[in-house]
């Protein structure tokens, strides 16, 4: 059985609105991210792996076993959706059996893994909790603890820190780095940093398509010399907004320094050190079907 | 607009699409849109005008006790003491003292009545069975009476020739009808109120049929008072109100509050700008106008076809419209005035079951009543009993000023229970309710205050 | 692999079941204010089990999808191994039997009260009573809203105190009358709204 899962021509339609376009991708074990603004179609394309939601075209194999076979695929996935929920009256430990037994485990087994996953997650002292009553960083940690109750070959998580705080944030992403192990680990986001902790190979979705499929390493290098950075006085900063793509900016006493993505920087700019942020903007801006938009994320009913 | 956007999305949901079929499907049942077909017209002489029920104490006293004998033979009285059917069975001191009001009214002996009318007792309930002594003899009315050895007769009905037989005792002489009615006030009260005995029922015993005259003058005043078409708007507003507009509305009120505790976060963006007040009364506003725009349309396509019927009369073309929000809108507003504050209060949709029941006991109540219904608490007021009671104009120029209150304590309620809501609303915008505030949780923090305040 | 319906049916008693039982112990309990209970013969029986304790059927029935009706919920628990299908057929079967417990327990009680009731009156009230919660589940399965799912059994019990009779087989109080046949009717339709219900939950899911 191939550790990998293979996507080939994946389509899937909303109606007549067509949400993923001829994807095509192959994701090895370790951590993958996908990045993509709102909107792009990653929780469609997850939701697609995790059999919630059917295909229009493609063929797609996980760990070798066809996506037709719902039972089969479903039983080696685990799944963090972008807002984990639970039913509100169940606490924590509740809950988390009630979906070891949709995962199909024993008595015995659910009650040891529970026991194991809580520790990990750090929420044994919170089992009695009411899930309504957890904080968003416990709520996430609880989605990660269910994603794994049925140990998956591939865990496939949605959004993970969006709407936490920075300490949680980290948190988070270390306990992913920590459970990821030999698995396959799918990890959506629009936040870059999340994917520059973690991952090694990316793909970037923009409209429904894959627009880049390969290495960290390699996106940052096609960015090198076209990062500059300008130091300004505030009052031509909307001059400059309007003319430039700008990724970043701090102000330094009276004046602000831009940072800004340029083939033919203006005179005064100075050449920055490409970072993964500046490395997606500009893939984004050359090859994005349109430029980043902030609109809903799609996927819903 | 807040009433713009709130409105907006009740209208365009699916469970709004819904609602007006459902309002639809239920009032064409009713026949609303036929009322072409039953139409008023001037009576002529010699005709059948129907009869009305009177206060005729001659009539009225002796079917009233015949009726009670019969049930106080069988030990099984028909109550209706909030409307449903309830069967009554005395125990024997009960029956003891109904016995003692029986002897009151006929001056017999009450241990002789009490004896008879055990004897007269259905053996079992498969049927009854009768001794008799003497020969069975067919008297002029087609009647089949027989002479008992003891005094009084004993008589056999045909419609119940298969086996049934009572005795009937008479109203002793010289009775005045106020102490007979205070009589059967006492029987009532005996079986717990509801009876057909109550002083205020034992006008159902009496009816008499109407006269050319009155029918005349009912016709008159259909045309004159309620210019024809308020009389068909006045039923549309009484079968939309009953069937569905005292309970349907409460469906979008508790859908879009139960929405709301979804997006809850989006709401609260939206009320730091805007205070709780405004939201919650945007809303009612918007649910009430939702709700109430197809029914007033509905109106309108039962009324019109009448307007070319009644060519050349002088009719009341703004009716369905007075009668939409004079009679039915009050009863949408409590309704989703309900459904607000019961979801708002427990964040489940209890406020269906809560104006569920309450629209049945309304409405059993309303079907039971004998004439027009418009006492102060009645969630849906009727007026349709009996036939072509839209054209009883008189008795609802006669009640109208009850109609009135009940209509306006209606509004006046449905305000308060909005302003309860955007007080609770308030209240868990700055967390001192927690939101999902549950009657259970409610309940259960009584007993246990350690555990709420660890909460 | 087996299907855990005992763990489920246990879950579901706990956590989704104990509102709607409670309230159907309450409207159980608020009948015999409302009508009467005692002395009654087997048509008069009926009354209080055809107009009152059917309407347990649209408690415990109706709120069957509830719990998945918010998305994420739903779709947590479809990502997992065992079919919602199942879990929604074992949360039926769950609310058929507390439906039919209602109904028995109703009619011991009225039988202690000296009333005629029989098997065939506890069947006809189940009858009506898995039509009416059948019905109210389908919309819900159709409209993915449980509140809207109460509409339409409340309004077709509306309509048969409207309409009587003229309902034909489809009157559900027609115990009221003496007969028994329409509730064979009753009964075969509330269990094909059932069937359909599920079906149509599924369909949904799988033409998103």
């Amino acid at each position: 059985m191939k550790d990998q899962i293979e996507i080939k021509g994946l389509n899937k339609f909303y109606g007549k609105k067509q949400a993923l376009r001829n994807v095509n991708l192959t994701i090895r074990q370790g951590m993958f991210g996908l990045l993509g603004p709102n909107g792009a179609g990653k929780t469609t394309f997850m939701k697609v792996l995790v059999t919630l939601l059917p295909r229009k075209e493609g063929e797609i194999t996980v760990c070798g076993i066809p996506i037709e076979n719902r039972a089969e695929i479903r039983r080696i996935i685990g799944y963090l959706p972008q807002d984990f929920s639970m039913y509100p009256s169940m606490n924590v430990a509740e809950a988390l059996d009630y979906l070891a037994i949709l995962s199909g485990l024993s008595g015995p087994v659910r009650r040891e893994r529970i026991e194991r996953l809580l520790a990990r997650v750090n929420l044994t002292e919170h089992r009695h909790k009411k899930v309504g009553a957890l904080s968003g960083g416990m709520k996430r940690r609880l989605g990660v603890a269910q994603a794994l109750l049925n140990d998956p070959k591939v865990l496939i998580v949605d959004e993970p820190t969006a709407g936490l705080d920075p300490e949680e944030r980290v948190r988070l992403r270390n306990l992913l780095a920590e459970v990821a192990g030999d698995r396959i680990v799918i990890l959506s986001t629009h936040i870059v940093g999340d994917i520059e902790a973690a991952c090694e190979d990316i793909a970037i979705m923009d409209q429904g398509q894959v627009i880049y499929d390969g290495t960290v390493e390699h996106l940052l290098d096609a960015a090198e010399g076209q990062v500059f950075t300008i130091t300004a006085d505030k009052k031509e900063l909307p001059r400059l907004k309007s003319e430039l793509a700008i990724t970043g900016m701090h102000s330094q006493g009276q004046k602000t320094v831009l940072r800004f993505l340029s083939a033919d920087p203006p005179p005064g700019a100075v050449a920055g050190e490409p970072n993964m942020e500046d490395a997606y903007m500009l893939y984004l801006h050359k090859n994005g079907i349109a430029a980043p938009s902030r609109e809903p994320e799609e996927g819903g009913r | 607009m807040l009433f713009v956007r709130e409105m907006k999305k009740i209208v365009c949901s699916f469970s709004w699409v819904l609602f007006v079929a459902a309002i639809g499907i239920a009032m064409y049942t009713q026949g609303v849109f036929g009322f072409a077909q039953d139409l008023l017209h001037k009576p002529a002489p010699g005709e059948n005008y129907g009869v009305k029920q009177e206060e005729i104490p001659e009539q009225i006293m002796p079917e009233a006790l015949s009726k009670l004998w019969e049930e106080f033979c069988a030990n099984e009285y028909k109550t209706y003491p909030i409307g449903f059917i309830k069967t009554v069975k005395l125990s024997e001191k009960e029956q003891k003292k109904m016995a003692g009001i029986l002897a009151e009214i006929t001056g017999m002996d009450a241990g002789a009545l009490l004896r008879e009318g055990n004897r007269q007792a259905p053996a079992d309930s498969d049927g009854f069975t009768m001794e008799m002594n003497g020969d069975l003899v067919q008297n002029s009315e087609g009647e089949f009476a027989v002479a008992p050895e003891n005094a009084g007769s004993l008589h056999v009905d045909p419609d119940e020739a298969d086996g049934a037989g009572f005795w009937q005792p008479s109203v002793q002489k010289g009775m005045a009808y106020e102490e007979f009615r205070e009589l059967m006030d006492r029987a009532d009260a005996l079986l717990g109120g509801g009876s057909a005995y109550e002083a205020a029922s034992l006008i159902q015993y009496g009816t008499v049929s109407l006269t050319y005259e009155e029918a005349e003058e009912r016709y008159d005043l259909a045309v004159n008072s309620d210019r024809i078409t308020g009389g068909y708007a006045r039923l549309f507003a009484d079968y939309a109100t009953v069937m569905v507009m005292s309970l349907l509305p409460v469906f979008p009120a508790v859908i879009l509050c139960m929405k709301d505790r979804q997006a809850r976060m989006e709401e609260l963006i939206h009320t730091n700008r805007v205070t709780a007040a405004r939201l919650v009364m945007s809303r009612y506003l918007a649910l009430v106008a939702a709700c109430i725009l197809p029914v007033l349309i509905l109106s309108y396509v039962s009324n019109i076809p009448l307007w070319g019927v009644y060519g050349g009369m002088n009719l009341d073309y703004l009716a369905p419209a007075r009668y939409t929000f004079g009679w039915i809108l009050p009863s949408v507003m409590a309704a989703a005035a309900v459904g607000m504050f019961v979801t708002e209060l427990t964040g489940t949709p209890l406020a269906v079951a809560v104006q569920g029941l309450w629209w049945l006991l309304d409405v059993n109540a309303g079907y039971r009543s004998l004439s027009s219904s418009y006492s102060l608490f009645r969630l849906a007021p009727r007026h349709n009993a009996g036939p072509r009671s839209w054209f009883r104009t008189q008795e609802y120029l006669e009640h109208r000023d009850g109609l009135l209150c009940n209509r306006l304590l209606f509004v006046a309620g449905s305000f308060a229970l909005v302003a309860l809501t955007i007080w609770i609303y308030e209240q868990k915008r700055r967390g001192r309710i927690k939101d999902g505030i549950s009657l259970v949780r409610a309940c259960s923090g009584l007993g246990n205050r350690k555990g709420q305040s660890e909460a | 692999m087996r299907v855990p319906v005992w763990e489920i049916a246990k879950v579901n008693l706990k956590h989704n079941a104990r509102r709607p039982v409670a309230l159907a112990a309450v409207l159980c309990m608020l009948i015999p204010v409302l009508t009467g209970t005692a002395n009654l013969d087997e048509v008069s029986s009926a009354v209080p089990l055809e107009m009152f304790v059917s309407l347990v059927g649209v408690i415990l029935l109706v709120p069957v999808f509830g719990p998945e009706q918010k998305e994420e919920i739903d779709d947590l628990v479809s990502s997992k191994y065992l079919d919602p299908i199942r879990v929604y057929r074992i949360r039926m079967l769950c609310s058929l039997t507390l439906t039919a417990l209602c109904i028995i327990l109703f009619a011991a009680y009225l039988d202690m009260r000296n009333c005629k009731t029989g098997i065939l009156s506890v069947m006809g009230t189940w009858a009506d009573a898995v039509f009416l919660g059948n019905l109210g589940l389908f919309t819900c399965a159709v409209c993915e809203n449980t509140v809207i799912g109460y509409m339409p059994p409340l309004l077709y019990y509306g309509l048969n105190i409207g309409m009587g009779p003229k309902l034909g087989n489809f009157w559900l109080f027609s115990m009221t009358a003496g007969e028994y046949g329409p509730k064979l009717w009753l009964g075969a339709a509330g269990v094909l709204l059932g069937m359909t219900s599920l079906w149509c939950r599924k369909y949904k899911r799988q033409m998103r």
